[in-house]
């Protein structure tokens, strides 16, 4: 079903076809995971009592993301490569567990993602980030599997940021200055775009008219700084005349399912994913227009269980088969992150409460 | 250097500090006998305020009030005559540093309340932040102790950087320390005055145990009332209060009391549902990751989410899931006999609330061998009611001295 799904023009199937397809191939993945993998068999036994085909998408078992973050699942004995989350300090970070198959399947889905946005050649590739992140193609944050990701589309990397993410202000001239005057490729986390990029460069210092941006990463941060996506490409427009902005949307639980940004600012899952929206009183899927907490189902995995993942995400279908520009399916919006819980008992002490 | 912060009736002053030091170093002038009666008539006072104000207290508060009215507080001053050892007097012990913790935040009242009826001076480390009805309680206090000649029990905050803990220690006769190891850790590097003595509440771990045929005996009303106290004892203050269960022990069978288990659950998970201020959706996805990996390790064989206040996990073996989830997480264990508990019991454990035994089957627990933990053995319902004996100390007698005359 993957591979059929990935042979489909991208954004071409209605919701309701892709339903029937996506639970057509999960049923068959979850029984898959469910024989290899001793923990994902306890869960489902534990959790969702024991192990039978969903008759609806909303009916598939999920995990939580965090979920791994403390525990290792896999439905491997050769995984290849694990990916970790980046991580916040004093964190374990998710480790994802990838074999060769799984790796296939997760490179063959971003071309089929970005190749009608990219093309078929090679691009130059300015890359907003340090080289420190694929230095071990073996163990990947979320952002080394990006970047690494990102250069099937791009012809000779060129590493923007040092090892302390501060930009290497010369390179980077020099890039522009020799493939500035035909199509080349940006990609980097959004934080590092602003931070490491828009930031230190001055109004019309580098000429970006012809590049292709691509990022992603989350807007934490940046609404912190009272950044939004609109502020955001305009910036970068007004400073760079940078115009091909494109963001999407993705984890590293789900590595290789893109959710692409469309021309109406939507987030569109690819052909083998599809979005579940739930509401966090009840968990029940919540209706078009209801914003609740983010579940993404995908085809992808098979090397490990995170076929069906519910997030830390709030967002809301926004609209479902709109035809925007072609693209069929739902289309979300997110909208942030679910606060982290905060409790605090006897036992709460803070290293701030012990000082002095 | 930066003040110290002095709460006043709906206020504060900023006293600098080598005053502020010079203040406490005067107070231990002005100590009172243990359960003097002008100490006893103003807390009496509050507390009748706020057994008769209108809307109610907070339940917290109202068992806070009701402890400390008239005739309970003539209780715990006749108790503690009686258990005076013969020939003994008993004296106030000094000036005594209080560092509650910063959330269950009625703690802080009954800390330094029981040292200020045993006669001290005391010098109270606020939480950082009160809510609005202790802080209402607090201005009470301050009202009424504002009348007396000479300031000697002060409510104060600081700066975290700075040497003030240390200084105020030094300064100290006696010191209550509540927090987590590495809080009683940090303060043990910082001596009192004169080789005074801390007390010390570092994590502590808690839990039930109910008779299932008891359970089983219960009607409409019985049931109702073991849901509302376990409720209570899971619910308030988030189940992070050391003394609530996280684990509810059931002896007899599985097959035999499991449908039973399960009823009570959803009638404290419905009722919580209802009256408990609820949780955030982040601790909701939490419970699920705590929950999916305690059965991914095999520890649980049956995971109930019975709704976001209660997630329920069901172990065969006594492993104990996760320690300190709270926020409506509780492990369900099926033990043969209640003296299978006694394995069980570690150096942390504190609270043991019981439901359907009698006092010679609790009291066998603790016969044969010395058990490492557990100081409190309390009806399930009075998991978070303070006591005077708390923790292992008598703390009235922790905070006298005793004066020998032969």
């Amino acid at each position: 079903m993957f591979e059929y799904l990935l042979q489909l023009r991208p954004f071409s199937i209605t919701a309701a076809e892709k339903e029937k397809l996506i639970l057509e191939g999960i049923n068959h993945l979850l029984a898959h995971h469910y024989n290899c993998c001793t923990g994902y068999r306890r869960i489902v036994d534990a959790v969702w009592g024991g192990p039978r085909p969903a008759l609806t998408l909303a009916d598939v078992p999920y995990l939580p993301a965090s979920l791994f973050k403390e525990i290792d699942l896999s439905s491997t004995n050769r995984h290849s490569l694990v990916l970790q989350s980046s991580g916040t300090t004093g964190q374990r970070p998710s480790r994802i567990y990838v074999d060769a198959e799984t790796a296939q399947r997760q490179s063959r889905a971003l071309v089929a993602t970005f190749q009608p946005l990219l093309g078929t050649g090679r691009l130059p590739f300015l890359v907003i980030d340090t080289k420190q992140v694929i230095k071990n193609e073996h163990q990947l944050t979320a952002r080394g599997a990006g970047v690494l990701g990102m250069m099937k589309f791009g012809a000779r990397a060129t590493f923007a940021l040092d090892n302390d993410l501060r930009p290497y202000r010369a390179a980077i001239a020099d890039f522009v200055a020799s493939n500035g005057s035909r199509p080349f490729l940006i990609f980097g986390f959004t934080f590092l775009v602003w931070s490491a990029l828009y930031q230190p460069f001055a109004d019309g210092e580098l000429d970006l008219s012809n590049a292709m941006l691509i990022h992603s990463g989350g807007w934490k941060r940046l609404e912190a700084m009272k950044v939004s996506n609109e502020v955001f490409r305009d910036s970068l427009k007004k400073r760079f005349n940078l115009q091909n902005i494109c963001s999407f949307y993705g984890f590293v639980e789900q590595i290789g399912s893109v959710f692409v940004e469309g021309g109406d600012g939507l987030l569109y899952p690819p052909n083998f994913s599809d979005v579940i929206i739930r509401r966090p009183e009840s968990w029940e899927p919540a209706g078009v227009g209801e914003e609740g907490v983010v579940q993404v189902v995908s085809l992808l995995p098979t090397s490990y269980p995170g076929n069906s993942i519910l997030t830390e995400d709030y967002g809301v279908v926004a609209k479902v088969d709109g035809g925007y520009e072609g693209r069929l399916g739902k289309a979300i919006r997110v909208l942030g992150r679910v606060p982290k819980a905060e409790l605090r008992g006897c036992s709460d002490v803070i290293a701030a409460e012990m000082a002095g | 250097m930066p003040d110290i912060i002095v709460y006043r009736p709906r206020g504060h002053d900023n006293i600098p500090a080598q005053a502020f030091y010079a203040q406490i170093t005067e107070c231990f002038r002005h100590l009172s006998k243990p359960f003097a009666s002008e100490r006893l008539d103003l807390v009496a006072r509050v507390a009748s305020k706020l057994l008769n104000r209108n809307p109610a207290v907070s339940p917290a508060i109202t068992h806070f009030a009701y402890w400390t009215r008239k005739a309970a507080l003539q209780g715990h001053a006749e108790a503690f005559a009686e258990r005076l050892p013969h020939d003994c007097l008993a004296a106030p012990r000094g000036l005594v540093f209080h560092l509650p913790p910063q959330n269950v935040e009625t703690v802080f009242l009954f800390s330094w309340l029981i040292s200020f009826l045993m006669g001290n001076a005391n010098v109270v480390r606020m939480p950082t932040s009160v809510n609005e009805e202790l802080r209402e309680i607090l201005d009470l206090f301050l009202e009424f102790l504002a009348e007396a000649p000479v300031a000697t029990q002060l409510f104060i905050n600081y700066p975290n950087a700075g040497d003030f803990s240390r200084k105020i220690s030094a300064l100290s006769d006696a010191r209550i320390v509540w927090g987590g190891n590495a809080k009683v850790a940090a303060f043990a590097q910082w001596p009192l005055r004169n080789g005074g003595k801390s007390i010390w509440f570092g994590d502590r771990f808690s839990y039930a145990v109910l008779k299932g045929d008891a359970l089983q005996r219960l009607d409409e009303d019985g049931f109702r009332q073991l849901s509302h106290s376990l409720i209570n004892d899971i619910f308030v203050f988030d189940q992070l209060a050391c003394s609530s269960p996280s684990i509810v022990y059931v002896v007899g069978n599985r097959e035999n009391h499991h449908q039973g288990v399960r009823a009570l659950l959803t009638n404290v998970a419905a009722a919580a549902a209802v009256g408990w201020h609820g949780v955030s959706t982040g601790h909701v996805i939490r419970k699920m990751v705590e929950a999916d990996a305690a059965a991914a390790h095999g520890h649980a064989t049956a995971v109930h989410r019975f709704s976001n206040a209660l997630t329920v996990v069901e172990t065969e073996s006594s492993h104990r899931v996760e320690q300190r989830v709270g926020g409506g997480f509780l492990q369900i264990c099926f033990i043969d006999h209640l003296l299978d508990l006694r394995g069980q019991v570690r150096e942390h454990d504190q609270t043991l609330g019981y439901y359907g035994f009698d006092r010679s089957e609790l009291t066998a627990l603790f016969e044969g061998g010395v058990l490492p933990g557990l100081s409190r053995i309390v009806p399930i319902g009075q998991a978070l009611g303070f006591d005077l004996v708390w923790d292992g100390y008598d703390l009235p007698f922790e905070l006298t001295r005793l004066i020998r005359v032969t």
